[in-house]
This record gives structure tokens, C-alpha cells and sequence, in this order.
């Protein structure tokens, strides 16, 4: 990227912003950015300009760390990715439950199928470890990793030997978590992100959770264990004592406030989502249990900014 | 726990001005420094901070120039500010006591030849 195309590259990110906030601010930010980039190469200049288009999507979606939507999804962002990583790492077994022959690799993209369905725990146990540390920006890249590795993977079922069958909403099952997750991750102020010992055990009980109620389902789905009606009933009830696990895990470990209580619903709703999205009584009771408790105090909070001083807002 | 202590970003932003005013790039230095290189603020995410923290009433703007052709804004911390790092470092200091405290009790307890009485 040259020096033109780097304003250019600005002049886009600048554009992202409200006009209000652009003229008032515009040119302080160009100002910073100038100095930021002066011994930048290209690749340092576009991720400069890339933080700066992301600061005007926060602005104006009202998503910034200013206010409490943005904290909602800083809250939300940790847990999610353990709650993913959990699901997926669960979703092994339905490679090595013993006695179950699911995938005969007899085609390239059944192959890569079956190697994509292995290497996606790796990618989300990578980007767990890096939320551990508190190095947000891999954690980013290995989740959007992620999520583009799904992506191909359901890309590859479409055309593997087992397929979706006609069903379309197996697509939408399979992508539900790693899309919503990803975009909750990368929408979240960078400036709200960071390690703390309490985010860590929060992060230790959430994943553990998650694979623990994620096997407990795919034994019972691979091995029929209730007969057919309960499995209508599984995921619903999975995702709901998911979203209650978590909700206490947070409360516990974590400030008892309400961005707390809607943080841990966003990051179960990716989950709800998958579980609930052929919709049965069950269901629709817990689709709406996640959605309230993350949208009523996320839709409140969002057209006042943050209030005053509290240190334990940040 | 009822009390959500500090991000780091946040700490350093206010550690950062502790000492004296400074304008947006003169932060991401300071920050740079402060870290010891670990953590590099890029331009949107200071930003957000910024008018966080200004927001709070954590910070404030202290004046408005321009330096070669270029507006900037000097930030200072605000008295509410200087009272949460205040209280953050208290925090931190006692976490510090007890790590070393027990960092030692472990060290006593190693080097106590097998056999003795305490």
C-alpha cells in the first residue's frame, strides 16, 4: 500500500464515521494517524486504517465502548468463544464415539470434510488460549480462521457424498456458531478487552460446561439413548441449561450487573440459535428466554451513553 | 465479586497520563513504553478510549492546538480518574503483597530440611 492509496485507505475508514463526529473529529484522528504510520509499512498502514473504519462502525451502529451495547459485547466475547470451543471440541466425539462409523472418506471432499470437522476444535482451542493470554488481535484472526474454515466445510458438504439431503437448515445449523460468534468477537471495543484472573476461571468453568452438556447431547444423538421424541427436546433444554450455567458462572466470577446477565446471554445465543432453529414448543420458550435477557437490557442501554464514573465499567 | 476491576487498555490510558497532559500520538507512545512493547494502541481503538473515558469524566480535554498544520487535543486526567488509578493501584498493590507472601511461604517450606518442626 503507498502512501496515496494509505489516505485513500483513511479517507474510506473516515467515512465510516457520522458526519457530526467526522467534522468534529476528523481531523485530530488524521492527525494521529499520520504520526501512528510515519515509520509504518504497508501492511501496518491498512491495519491502522482497518482500526479506524472499525471505530466509525462502532459509532455509528452505537456499539463503541462508550456505550453499554459495546460493553454487553465485551462481556459477551470471552464467554462466547468458550462456549464455541466447548460445542466444538463436544463435537468430536461424533468423529471417535466408539462403535459409530460416520464418515466413510471416499471422496476428496469427504476428506477434507473430515478434516475440516477435526482441525476447527484446534482453531477455536487456539483462539481460546489466545483470549486467555489477552492477545485479542490473534484471537481474532484465528476466529475469523475459524469461521472461514466452516464456511468451506459446509461449501464441501454440499458436494461430499452424505450432503445436506435436501435440507438447507443443516447449513444454517452448521454455520449458526462460528458466524454469530466471529461477528460478536470482532464487534466488541477492543478497548474493553484484556486478561483478568476473574475473565480466566469464568473462561475455565464456561468451556468445561459447554463440552460437558455438548457430549452429554452427542451420546444421546448418537446413540438414540431416549428414542426419537426426546431428541426434539434435548437441544432446547441443552442450550437452556447452557445459558443458565453460564449466566451463573458469570455472576459468580464476574461483576453482578446487568451488562453481566446480557453479556452471558449474547454469548449462549449463538448456541440457542443452532439448537432452536427447527422450532419446537421447547424451543421457542428458550430461543425466547436467551433473546429477552440479551435484548431488553442491550435495546435499554442503548440510547443512553455510559453513566458517569463507576471504575468497574471498564 | 461484585466490583469489575480495570481492562489493561483502560490502566494504561490513565496510567499513561498520570504524570502529566498528553495528546493522542504522545499516548500511543507512552503506552508503547509504559508496556514495555507488549501493547501497541492503534489510532481507532485509542479513539474509543478517549471518548470513553472522556465520557466517564475520567479524562478531560485540556486544550485544543495545532502543531505543524495539525489539530490535536491534549488530554489530562481528571480528578474522578486520578481517584480510580488511585484505587487500581492500591488493588493491584495488595494482590502483589499476597503473591509475594505466599511466593516466600513456599520458598521457606522448600528449603526446611525434611524432619523439622516448624
Amino acid at each position: 500500500m503507498t502512501r496515496q492509496n494509505s489516505s485513500l485507505a483513511l479517507r474510506w475508514a473516515l467515512r465510516l464515521h457520522p458526519a457530526a463526529y467526522r467534522a468534529e473529529h476528523g481531523a485530530e484522528l488524521t492527525a494521529i494517524y499520520a504520526e501512528a504510520t510515519r515509520d509504518a509499512g504497508p501492511l501496518g498502514r491498512l491495519r491502522e486504517a482497518l482500526d479506524v473504519a472499525g471505530h466509525g462502525l462502532r459509532r455509528r451502529t452505537g456499539l463503541g465502548s462508550d456505550r453499554m451495547a459495546g460493553q454487553v459485547l465485551a462481556q459477551a466475547a470471552p464467554l462466547a468463544v468458550a462456549v464455541a470451543t466447548g460445542s466444538f471440541v463436544a463435537g468430536l466425539l461424533r468423529l471417535f464415539a466408539p462403535g459409530v462409523r460416520t464418515l466413510p472418506a471416499s471422496s476428496l471432499p469427504d476428506v477434507l470434510s473430515l478434516a475440516g470437522t477435526g482441525l476447527t476444535p484446534l482453531l477455536w482451542l487456539a483462539a481460546l488460549a489466545a483470549v486467555w493470554t489477552g492477545r485479542w488481535t490473534a484471537a481474532r484472526a484465528l476466529v475469523v480462521s475459524a469461521m472461514v474454515l466452516c464456511l468451506a466445510d459446509v461449501l464441501l458438504a454440499a458436494f461430499s457424498s452424505s450432503g445436506f439431503h435436501g435440507t438447507p437448515s443443516i447449513a444454517v445449523i452448521r454455520l449458526a456458531v462460528p458466524l454469530l460468534t466471529g461477528a460478536v468477537v470482532l464487534a466488541a471495543p477492543r478497548d474493553l478487552l484484556g486478561p483478568s484472573p476473574s475473565q480466566r476461571r469464568m473462561l475455565t468453568g464456561t468451556t468445561a460446561l459447554a463440552a460437558v452438556l455438548g457430549s452429554g447431547v452427542q451420546l444421546v444423538e448418537t446413540y438414540y439413548l431416549f428414542g426419537l421424541g426426546f431428541l426434539h427436546v434435548i437441544g432446547p433444554l441443552w442450550a437452556g441449561v447452557l445459558w443458565a450455567g453460564v449466566l451463573v458462572i458469570a455472576l459468580l466470577l464476574g461483576a453482578r450487573d446487568r451488562s453481566t446477565v446480557a453479556g452471558a446471554a449474547v454469548a449462549v445465543l449463538p448456541t440457542t440459535l443452532q439448537v432452536t432453529v427447527q422450532l419446537t414448543p421447547a424451543g421457542v420458550v428458550v430461543l425466547l428466554l436467551v433473546l429477552l435477557s440479551s435484548t431488553v437490557p442491550f435495546l435499554r442501554a442503548r440510547r443512553r451513553p455510559f453513566q458517569s464514573t463507576p471504575p468497574s465499567a471498564t | 465479586m461484585n466490583e469489575r476491576p480495570l481492562q489493561e487498555p483502560t490502566l494504561l490510558l490513565l496510567t499513561a497520563l498520570a504524570d502529566e497532559p498528553r495528546h493522542g500520538y504522545g499516548l500511543i507512545q507512552e503506552i508503547d513504553a509504559i508496556s514495555q512493547g507488549r501493547v501497541r494502541m492503534r489510532t481507532g481503538t485509542l479513539y474509543g478510549a478517549l471518548d470513553r473515558l472522556v465520557q466517564q469524566g475520567l479524562i478531560r480535554v485540556e486544550r485544543e492546538e495545532v502543531v505543524d498544520g495539525r489539530a490535536r487535543k491534549v488530554y489530562a486526567l481528571a480528578e474522578a480518574g486520578r481517584d480510580v488509578l488511585a484505587a487500581e493501584t492500591e488493588r493491584l498493590r495488595a494482590v502483589v503483597a499476597e503473591a509475594e507472601r505466599r511466593l516466600a511461604a513456599r520458598r521457606a517450606h522448600a528449603v526446611r530440611p525434611k524432619g523439622a518442626l516448624a
